[in-house]
């Protein structure tokens, strides 16, 4: 068969069509599953910033009452003197205690009210004291002498903290108290809740070298301050490297959080979203990673791709078998026909006929080919006559 | 006898020994000269192009070279 033939032009025509329609089917199939895969990004994410903040107002909540209750206990009230500080610490150290056993505080702290302006009491570091305040919470709950509320970047990472003033029976301002705890159990509790991966990072600017890799020490961590370049990651629920780290510009980060795409980390694949995280004082201090396993997902995807492609495969194997039949029977065997009677013709054959086939365009052709026949073995005639 | 008919013995002779479809050889010898092999009679004058197409398409049908 000729390359010219219109034959294996027909059906290389057919074939590109097919094959366009596969390529365009493929891709609606990938690009749906994109962005359906953005999409459950996106849903992981909001999920996992809505659990993330659920726990911080319910954390808020259980430690503004245990602050409320503490500062209605007469038995840690009092003035703020050398005095009464080994007193109060012997008082509250039970009670502190069980705060931090049973319900996750690491933090309990008097401070001294804003004319003296240094810690008074550290429950959790009872050495440490008489150095100043310098911290927004402190600021803000001196301003205004209400509840305040919210996280800290301390050198060991995230503190959620409360902040009351403690007042005398004539409501004068005798300190401030606060208790508080770290954030790092959240993450257990996302991934319990949402089953996807999380990760802590916090800004390197708003932390000291030094500092945090003493802390890491203390913790039994290695040092991984040099493993990002602006961010360290505090607290993570897998220790996944590849999967976890991932260098984050925070203070690009839309406040809904940002899909950051897709990672393959041995055989799983994982899609991946990061939202910010503030600090009390309304700072952007770091981001929250969530990995969601999508492994299974893009396994069916994969075998979806292939069906459909052998479908396809075999849906143009068809229609071309198809089409070359109906071309064949429908035109090329009767142009081919009339092609050999025509060859007979000239050859000497005058009584081969060429016989109207159907009522189309061929079968027009056909009987006028035949006309041209006669008038052509007319012709022969006169001539040999 | 002119070079025209001399063709036109050698193709009648060469199909014959073939024992195919003789029509459809001529057929396509004439098709491809433009000549109605036929119609080629001893007086038929040779036309040098004529002459020409004739050797050519025998020689592309029969396979026999001048």
């Amino acid at each position: 068969m000729k390359i010219s033939s219109l034959r294996v032009k027909v059906i290389g025509v057919v074939l590109i069509c097919l094959l366009a329609a596969a390529t365009g089917i493929l891709t609606v199939v990938h690009l749906n599953f994109t962005r359906e895969t953005e999409q459950i990004t996106r849903d992981a994410i909001a999920e996992a910033q809505r659990v993330f903040q659920n726990l911080e107002k319910a954390d808020i909540n259980k430690m503004s009452a245990v602050l409320e209750a503490i500062l209605s206990n007469d038995r840690f009230s009092g003035s703020y003197t050398e005095a009464h500080r080994q007193a109060l610490y012997a008082e509250a150290k039970p009670l502190f205690a069980r705060m931090k056993s049973e319900y996750h505080f690491t933090l309990w702290q008097f401070n001294n009210p804003e004319s003296v302006g240094t810690v008074f009491l550290r429950l959790h570091h009872p050495s440490q004291f008489g150095d100043p305040l310098k911290r927004w919470m402190y600021d803000e709950c001196v301003r205004t002498k209400a509840l305040v509320a919210g996280k800290e970047l301390g050198h060991s990472g995230f503190a959620l903290r409360v902040m009351m003033p403690q007042m005398d029976s004539h409501g004068h301002i005798l300190g401030y108290v606060e208790v508080g705890e770290e954030i790092g159990r959240f993450f257990g509790i996302m991934q319990a809740q949402t089953g996807n991966q999380c990760a802590l990072a916090l800004k390197k600017s708003l932390l000291q070298r030094d500092k945090w890799i003493d802390f890491r020490k203390s913790q039994g961590k290695p040092d991984n301050w040099d493993e990002l370049k602006e961010i360290v990651l505090a607290d993570r629920t897998t220790e996944n490297a590849e999967l976890m780290n991932a260098q984050i510009d925070i203070d690009s980060l839309p406040n809904g959080g940002e899909v950051l795409g897709r990672v393959s980390s041995g055989d799983a694949t994982y899609v991946r979203g990061v939202f910010p995280v503030f600090t009390a004082d309304g700072k952007r201090s770091g981001d929250v990673l969530v990995a969601k396993d999508m492994t299974a997902a893009f396994a069916h995807l994969h075998s979806l791709e292939l069906k459909v492609a052998g479908l396809i495969f075999g849906v143009m194997v068809v229609i071309s078998v198809v089409i070359g039949f109906m071309l064949n029977s429908w035109v090329f065997r009767r142009l081919d026909n009339m092609i050999e009677v025509a060859t007979c013709v000239v050859g000497g054959d005058y009584e081969r006929e060429i016989r109207k086939s159907a009522n189309d365009e061929v079968g027009e052709f056909e009987y006028l080919f035949d006309q041209f026949r006669k008038v052509f073995l007319g012709l022969v005639k006169a001539h040999t006559a | 006898m002119g070079k025209l008919f001399e063709y036109r013995n050698v193709i009648e002779d060469k199909v014959k020994s073939m024992g195919t479809d003789a029509f459809k050889v001529k057929g396509q010898i004439g098709l491809k000269s433009g000549l109605v092999i036929g119609m080629i009679q001893a007086n038929t004058p040779d036309d040098p192009e004529q002459v020409r197409a004739l050797r050519a398409a025998v020689k592309e049908v029969l396979g026999l070279a001048d």
